[in-house]
C-alpha cells in the first residue's frame, strides 16, 4: 500500500535536508547548543543555522531560549523531539480534509474545504495536494521536513494494488489508485486506507475505545463501512473489503442498490436514502442536507424522527450479524448521522437484541464515536506516524 | 494541435527607456488554463494590458482564433471576448449583487430597470458555476473577499467570453475563499474558455494550471507543462537559475559525448 518516492539527490530540497539533518545530528550529540555553537560544529553559515532552526521550531522540533554567552546575546537551542511533519489527507464525498501532525502526532494545523471530490479522483488529488501545500506553507514547515503521508478514502482498498474497490459511495474512484497517484504529486511515500478503518484506529487510540481491544466502528455517511479491530489489530481481509457492511442484504423486496443487489442496509441507512424519505410537508425542506435533517429530528420533528429511528433499526439488524461473528466489546457509531445521539442509538440496541445472541451482548457497549467527523484525519495521522517508523 | 483561440507573436512594448516586453509570445487553447509567471517587474501586467488593450503593443501580432487582430484599445479586447479582471475587481461596495453584475450593462423595459429580468439572469449565471450565495440582493460589502472575486468573475462572463485574464485572484484569501476561487477557475476551464491566470503562489498553479508561462525581464522565460514539470524548474525559470553565466557557458562549449549529466 505504501508507494515510493524519494527526493532527487543534488537538488535544493535534498541539500536543505541534508543541512538540517546535521544541525539535529549536533544537537543531539551537544545537548542545548547556542546557534553559534550549532554553526561551528556543523560548519554552515550562520544564516543557514537560523533558518533551519526556524524551520525546526515552527513544528515544534526545538525550543529556543535568549541566553547570553560571553557577554553577548545568544539563542540556546534544545532538540525537543525527533523533527519532521505528518500529513493526513481525508477524502470525503463533498469534502476534502487535511492535518499536520508533528513526530509525537499532536495536531499542528487542520483545514477542510468543500470539494466534489467524488466527481473525479485525478482532480481530487489535485486538490488534496494543494491544501496539503497550503498548509504546509501556512505552517512555514519545509516540504523536505515531511516524514509521512496516509489517506483516507470512503471504498476498500486493494492492500496489493491500492486501488479502489469496484463498489464504493464514489464510482468514478473504482479502480483509481489514489497512493500513487498523491505519492508521485507530493514526491513522498503515501499510505492509503479505507475511512471507516482509519476512525477505528483512532477512537481506539485516543478516542471512546482507549483500552478496548475488540472493537467494531460503523461509519454511516453517502454508504456504511465498518472498521474491525480485533485483539488490537485491523482486520482488512484478503482483498480489503472486510467490514462493507452497506450490502448485507436485509429486505428483498427493498430498493435496488447500486451493488446490484436489493435493500441492501445502504439503501436504508445512506444519506441520499434518508433524504429521499423526507416526508412532502415537514419542517425540512426537500433538497436538505443530512445535518438539517438531524437537526430537525433533535428539535421534534415527527417525521425526522421516525426516520432516523428508522435507520437506527436497519443498522441495529445488520450490526447484530457483525456482532454474532466477532462478539466486539464495543461497537461505535460515527458519521454525520450519529450526532443524532439516542434517537438513532435507542432502536439500533433493541434491533441488536432481537437480531443478536444474548453472550455477545452481555457485555457489548453501543457508543457515539468521541472523535465525531475528525475521527479519519486522526486516525491518518496515526497511519502517517506508523508508517514513518 | 487545436486551433488557439488567443496567440501572441513576438510582442514588444517600451515605456520611455524602459522596454517592458520584447519579442514575447504565448498562447492559449480553448478550455486551457495557463498561469502566467514571473517575478515583480517581469513584465506579466504590462502583457496584460497589451491584451486588454490598455497599452497597446509596439510591434508584435495578436492572433484571434487563428486571424491577427488589432488591439488598440479596451472596446477591442471586449469585443474579441477577452474579460480582464484586475486586482482590484472595480464592484461598488454599496450596490447589490445584481446591481454590479449589470453595472453599465442593465437591463430596461420601457425605460425603466428591468430587475426581474436582472436578477433571473443573475441567478441563472451563478446556477451554472455552482456559487451558492445566500441572497442577490444584499450589498457587496457584507461579501467575503472570495464571494467578491467570484462576482467580479461571473460579471466578466455576462459578455460571454472566450478568454478570462484574472490578475492575482488568489492573493489575500484565506484557505477557503481560495479553494473557491479555484474551483470557479476549473469551472470556467470545463466550460471551454481559455483563462490566464497571473499568480505567485506556485501551489495554486500547480493546482488548477494546464501550462506555465514564465516571464524574465520582458522576456519568455520558458512554457512548461505543470504536470510533468517539477516545482523547482519553473522556480528557476523565474528566478533565472537556469539560465546563468554557467549554464551559457556550458552550452556555447558543449562538445558531443561530455555533456554532464
Amino acid at each position: 500500500m505504501t508507494t515510493d518516492a524519494q527526493v532527487t539527490p543534488g537538488s535544493q530540497a535534498a541539500l536543505r535536508q541534508a543541512n538540517r539533518e546535521r544541525v539535529v545530528a549536533a544537537l543531539r550529540e551537544g545537548g542545548t547548543l547556542t546557534q553559534a555553537e550549532i554553526a561551528r560544529s556543523t560548519g554552515l553559515s550562520a544564516a543557514s543555522v537560523s533558518n533551519i532552526v526556524r524551520d525546526l521550531r515552527s513544528t515544534g522540533a526545538v525550543s529556543v531560549r535568549e541566553t547570553s554567552s560571553n557577554g553577548r546575546r545568544a539563542r540556546a537551542v534544545t532538540l525537543l523531539r525527533p523533527p519532521g511533519v505528518v500529513v493526513a489527507i481525508d477524502f470525503a464525498n463533498t469534502r476534502l480534509g487535511v492535518a499536520l501532525g508533528d513526530s509525537q502526532g499532536r495536531l499542528l494545523l487542520e483545514e477542510s474545504i468543500a470539494y466534489d471530490v467524488a466527481d473525479d479522483p485525478v482532480r481530487g488529488v489535485r486538490r488534496a495536494v494543494w491544501l496539503t501545500e497550503t498548509l504546509l506553507t501556512q505552517a512555514r514547515v519545509d516540504h523536505s521536513m515531511v516524514i509521512g503521508v496516509a489517506a483516507a478514502v470512503p471504498g476498500p482498498i486493494d492492500p496489493v494494488s491500492g486501488a479502489v474497490g469496484g463498489i464504493t459511495c464514489m464510482p468514478r474512484w473504482a479502480g483509481f489508485a489514489p497512493g500513487s497517484e498523491l505519492a508521485e504529486r507530493l514526491g513522498l511515500p503515501v499510505t492509503v486506507d479505507n475511512d471507516a478503518n482509519l476512525c477505528a484506529l483512532a477512537e481506539s487510540f485516543e478516542g471512546v475505545a482507549r483500552g478496548v481491544e475488540h472493537v467494531v466502528y460503523v461509519n454511516v455517511a453517502q454508504g456504511v463501512g465498518a472498521g474491525v479491530m480485533i485483539s488490537g489489530q485491523l482486520f482488512r481481509g484478503a482483498g480489503g473489503t472486510a467490514g462493507e457492511i452497506g450490502h448485507i442484504g436485509l429486505d428483498e423486496r427493498g430498493q435496488v442498490c447500486r451493488c446490484g443487489n436489493r435493500g441492501c442496509l445502504e439503501t436504508l441507512v445512506g444519506a441520499p436514502h434518508l433524504l429521499d424519505m423526507l416526508p412532502q410537508y415537514s419542517s425540512v425542506e426537500h433538497g436538505a442536507t443530512l445535518e438539517g435533517l438531524i437537526a430537525a429530528a433533535v428539535a421534534g420533528d415527527p417525521g425526522c424522527r421516525r426516520i432516523v429511528s428508522e435507520a437506527g433499526s436497519a443498522l441495529g439488524r445488520g450490526v447484530a450479524i457483525m456482532v454474532n461473528m466477532f462478539n466486539p466489546q464495543m461497537v461505535i457509531v460515527g458519521g454525520a448521522i450519529a450526532e443524532s445521539g439516542e434517537l438513532l442509538l435507542e432502536p439500533m440496541r433493541r434491533a441488536m437484541e432481537l437480531g443478536a445472541l444474548g453472550s455477545a451482548l452481555a457485555d457489548l457497549q453501543l457508543v457515539q464515536g468521541e472523535l465525531g467527523r475528525r475521527a479519519a484525519l486522526r486516525g491518518a495521522l496515526r497511519t502517517a506516524l506508523v508508517s514513518t517508523v | 494541435m487545436t486551433q488557439p483561440v488567443l496567440e501572441l507573436s513576438g510582442i514588444s512594448k517600451r515605456f520611455g527607456a524602459v522596454q517592458a516586453l520584447s519579442e514575447v509570445d504565448l498562447r492559449v487553447d480553448p478550455g486551457e488554463v495557463v498561469a502566467l509567471l514571473g517575478d515583480n517587474g517581469a513584465g506579466k501586467s504590462t502583457l496584460v494590458k497589451v491584451i486588454a488593450g490598455v497599452h497597446p503593443a509596439d510591434t508584435g501580432t495578436i492572433f484571434w482564433d487563428g486571424r491577427a487582430v488589432p488591439v488598440a484599445k479596451p472596446g477591442d479586447a471586449q469585443q474579441l471576448g477577452i474579460a480582464t479582471i484586475y486586482q482590484d475587481l472595480a464592484l461598488c461596495d454599496n450596490l447589490d449583487i445584481v446591481a454590479n453584475l449589470f453595472l453599465g450593462n442593465e437591463r430596461t423595459t420601457g425605460g425603466v430597470l428591468d430587475e426581474v429580468e436582472m436578477e433571473r439572469r443573475a441567478s441563472e449565471l451563478l446556477d451554472s458555476l455552482s456559487v451558492s450565495i445566500p441572497s442577490l440582493r444584499i450589498p457587496v460589502a457584507s461579501l467575503s473577499g472570495g464571494q467578491r472575486q467570484i462576482i467580479a468573475i461571473a460579471r466578466s462572463l455576462l459578455g460571454d467570453p472566450k478568454v478570462v485574464m484574472l490578475d492575482e485572484p488568489t492573493a489575500a484569501l484565506g484557505v477557503a475563499q481560495t479553494a473557491q476561487v479555484l474551483d470557479l477557475i476549473e469551472r470556467l476551464r470545463d466550460k471551454g474558455l481559455g483563462v490566464i491566470l497571473i499568480s505567485h503562489n506556485m501551489a495554486d498553479v500547480r493546482a488548477v494550471a494546464d501550462r506555465a508561462a514564465v516571464l524574465r525581464l520582458g522576456r519568455n522565460a520558458g512554457d512548461f507543462r505543470v504536470e510533468d514539470t517539477s516545482y523547482e524548474e519553473i522556480v528557476a525559470a523565474i528566478t533565472g537559475a537556469s539560465d546563468n553565466a554557467v549554464s551559457r557557458r556550458a552550452g556555447r562549449v558543449s562538445v558531443p559525448g561530455t555533456e554532464e549529466a
